[in-house]
Parts: structure tokens; sequence; C-alpha cells
């Protein structure tokens, strides 16, 4: 959930640019092959030593805007909502703000009580008792609440989940 | 007149020499004989003690509901059962007051916090973006934008459309902008690391501009202690130039017949009226009426110096009278 200001490159995508990194993630959660959410947005990829997708809502001045930033010399620190980060090693993780619309369109979910969820925002796995599939999957509270994307292990006859990113992030590293 | 024209015109805001008075009473509450100075000039010797005295007392804690997540009365049930009495502010639409806490979790670590359902915000740095009422189809800068309290909340009542330029010069602070930014849902800002002062060789001109400036804090002396000793009349003095010209170049991006607000968590008039009132004597620029708050009217006279009449229109808060931290707000209109 960086962010790659400095000698940074932004590029306006297409939706059929997005599309295959955006499925990536579709298929590790599997989720409905929707991509309705990103009708009414302008897509921007921010590229330096690593990427990060952007959308954010269209609005008449919004290119005009950028484009009068640039020409002072001024590259936006970051554009809307930040959805995907893309590694140098080409992989591609959601980020936080993509739960948002992820858990309206994927299957692979877990709900936690209350406590277990609260540990996995200190960035720390939990250990349960039930057989879940291995796999990826969105970790949600009772109350439907996001609480993180964890990976889940099979180890012996349990279960760990261990958090990739989860919602303490913002009070870890967000400042 | 040059802000250098404008700065020297009013250097006599900062000639203050503290009354046995003054110095008493900042031994008895430990302030700077030359702030407790000042507080006399503004409120009097009566309520500069009652002033003082509040100054002793942390505020209590409170919160923006984001209703761009939640709807604010499952918020409320939300943390009520797990043990936070919230009361809602009936002079803020979104603004709740903290009357009990459980001992875990802290209120700024719950899992609806992490969620982005709430803001902790003091009440009156809430004020700000109602008075700058920005519609759904504006576009609107926030000039000194870290940690995002204000940003967040102008997204909020924008719907998360239109669009905001929210303008963060410290690579430290831009961090937690960006954090909390993310963390409320926020879809409509274009974040910008670098210093406001550059947006003028733009060609930009906005509907709506925000200038919550970097100030002294003054206001903020029942939070923070070390305040009453920390800010001496040199350092003001930097404040009040460096926010005449913040202020210079607010309005100079903001387009004819925009809005400004100006505000800063002091209720130093050098960093305030004094401020804005550089707007009134240079441009065409008016100040509006602001009401619906519980606050007392800005000031047109400090030490002396005689400030445009219509500076009555921006309104202060008092921890002594407002229950809440010190603060002052302005709202001016460009001329077309």
């Amino acid at each position: 959930m960086q962010n790659n200001e400095g000698r940074v490159t932004i590029t306006r995508l297409t939706l059929k640019d997005v599309r295959i990194y955006i499925e990536k993630i579709f298929k590790l959660y599997n989720c409905e092959n929707n991509l309705d959410f990103l009708n009414d947005k302008e897509i921007y990829m921010f590229s330096f030593h690593f990427s990060t997708i952007q959308i954010i809502p269209k609005t008449n001045k919004l290119n005009e805007i950028i484009d009068a930033l640039r020409s002072i010399g001024l590259n936006p620190y970051s554009v809307g909502e930040p959805i995907i980060l893309i590694s140098e090693n080409g992989d591609v993780k959601p980020l936080l703000p993509f739960s948002r619309y992820l858990v309206k369109l994927c299957k692979n979910k877990i709900y936690l009580p209350e406590k277990l969820a609260e540990i996995l925002t200190y960035g720390k796995p939990v250990i349960l008792k039930e057989a879940i599939e291995e796999g990826a999957y969105l970790i949600m509270d009772k109350n439907d609440n996001f609480i993180a994307y964890g990976i889940v292990k099979r180890e012996k006859n349990k279960t760990k989940i261990i958090p990739e990113l989860d919602i303490g992030w913002y009070l870890r590293e967000g400042g | 007149m040059t802000i250098e024209e404008y700065i020297n015109k009013y250097n006599k805001l900062f000639s203050i020499s503290p009354s046995l008075k003054a110095i008493s009473l900042a031994r008895k509450y430990n302030f700077l004989d030359y702030m407790v100075e000042r507080y006399i000039r503004i409120m009097g010797d009566n309520e500069t003690e009652e002033f003082l005295y509040s100054c002793s007392f942390p505020l209590k804690k409170s919160i923006r509901c984001n209703d761009l997540l939640i709807d604010c009365k499952k918020l409320e049930e939300k943390m009520a059962r797990k043990g936070f009495e919230l009361e809602k502010v009936p002079w803020l639409k979104h603004g709740y007051i903290v009357k009990k806490l459980p001992k875990k979790p802290s209120l700024g670590a719950t899992i609806e916090y992490l969620s982005g359902y709430y803001y902790i915000q003091g009440l009156a740095s809430m004020v700000p973006a109602y008075v700058l009422n920005p519609s759904e189809n504006d576009i609107v800068l926030d000039m000194a934008a870290a940690p995002g309290g204000k940003t967040t909340q102008i997204s909020q009542l924008m719907r998360n459309k239109g669009l905001v330029v929210a303008v963060e010069k410290s690579r430290e602070r831009i961090r937690s902008l960006y954090s909390n930014i993310n963390r409320l849902g926020v879809k409509n800002v274009v974040l910008l690391r670098t210093d406001s002062r550059n947006l003028i060789k733009s060609k930009l001109q906005f509907d709506k501009i925000l200038l919550d400036a970097p100030c002294s804090g003054e206001g903020l002396i029942p939070e923070d202690p070390s305040r009453r000793t920390k800010t001496t009349i040199e350092d003001l003095k930097y404040f009040f130039m460096s926010q005449v010209e913040l202020i210079d170049i607010a309005y100079k991006l903001l387009r004819p017949g925009g809005i400004l607000v100006y505000s800063t968590c002091s209720i130093a008039p050098e960093e305030d009226e004094a401020v804005v009132n550089y707007l009134v004597e240079n441009f065409n620029a008016k100040i509006m009426p602001i009401s619906g708050y519980p606050s007392v009217s800005g000031l047109t006279e400090y030490n002396g110096i005689k400030f445009d009449d219509s500076l009555r229109y921006c309104i202060r808060f008092y921890p002594h009278k407002s229950g809440t931290e010190g603060f002052f707000v302005c709202k001016i209109m460009k001329g077309e």
C-alpha cells in the first residue's frame, strides 16, 4: 500500500488494459467476473520500482487538473483509490480499498468471531480447529466488516489463517 | 500593498508589555507573560482567568461519524455494544462526544475505527468543512491537508463526487493523510505532495478552498499543556508572515465568486483576524456571516489596532465558552 512517488510515471489505462490484473485477483478470491464498478472511473497506473493501479470517479476537470499540475512539474502522489499493487517480479496483490468492491463480488470469504478478527489486525495469524480448504480468502468478522486478505494453510489437523494485508495496516504503517 | 508592506504596517501587533496582572496570572497558571497579556487585551481580566482555568482540563473526546461508510445510528449502536457511549452534538451534523469509554479497546484501535466508520476529531475542527459547504460539482482545494480530518470530511459532504485536490508538503505527514483517505473510503481526492505556494505557477482556479493554516496551536492548550510556554512572540510573527503569504496564494487560486474558508486551531488575533484583514484591505474580498455555532464574533480591534468591521462575521471558539478547543473560522467570498 506504499506510494511510489519520486520519478514516478503516470499512465491512463483503459478497461482492457486493467482487465488482466483484476481478473488475476478475481480468480484468486473466486469472484464474479464483473467490472461494472469501473464503468464510471478513470484508471491510472503509477509506476516506479513497483506499480499501483488507482481509480477515481470520472469528472469533467480531472484530466485538465492533472495536465495543469504536470505542466508545472508536479505529479500527484495518489489519485482516488489505490486498488492493486504490482511488484517488480510481476506479483499482483489487492490493496485495502479494493476490499470494499471485492466483498460484494467474491465467494472465498471466512467469517471469524471478533476476538480472532482482532488478532489479525495486529498482523498475526490465527489457528482454527475447523477444516477449511487451502487458498486465498477475504477474512471478515461476524459483523460483516472486512478485516484482512488472508492465506489459509492446513497444518496437521488445524487451519492456519495468515493475514497478507489487514486493516491494522492503517495504524501500524499509515501514521 | 505588498505582503511586506502589510506586515510592516501591522508590526505593532507584536509589541506587548505584560502588566503586573498578566504576570501574576501567568505565574499562577504557568503561561508565558506575554500570552496572558494578550488574553487580557482580547477578553478582559475576569474572562481571562476563566479561560486560563478552563485550559487545565482536557477536552472530552469527540468523533465524526463517516456516513460514507455507515449509517450514524448504526455506529452509535455498534459502539454502545463495545462500551462506548456516544452523545450527538446538536450543532454538528456528524459530530459526537464520547461520554464513556471502556478500558479496552482504545478509541483509535477498534475494528470500527480501522474500518473507517469514524474519525477522531475535535468539535470545532469539524466546523470549517461545514462552513465551506462543498457541493457535489465543486472543484475544491485543501491547502494544508494532513492528517486529513478536514479533507475526508469535505469528501464526505460531497458524497465522493466532484474533486478535491489535497496538498501537503511534508513527506512524513502525507503518509497519515494517504492512510486516512483510504481508511475512510474517500474516492474523489487527488493528493499532491508539494508546497501550496507552487500551485500559483499553474493556471488552476478552484470553486472552493480550505486553508486550515499551519499555526501556533494556541487553541490546543487544554490538550497539550506544553503549548503554555512554547510559542514566543517572534514565533507568532513568523506564523503571521507565513499565513499572510498562504492566504494571498489561496485568494489568487480562487475563482471569482468562489469561497475561501480560513481556519486555525489558534486564538491568536495575529494568526486569525490580522491575516484575513489582509484580504479585505487589499482585494475585493467579502467576509460572509456564519451562524449556528456556539461561538463568539471575530475581533475588530486588538492591541490598539483596528481591523475591518466585517471581521466580526468570523467566529471564535474558546474552551470556557464553547467546550471545544480554541479555534477560528472565517468565510470569505472573492469579488467578481
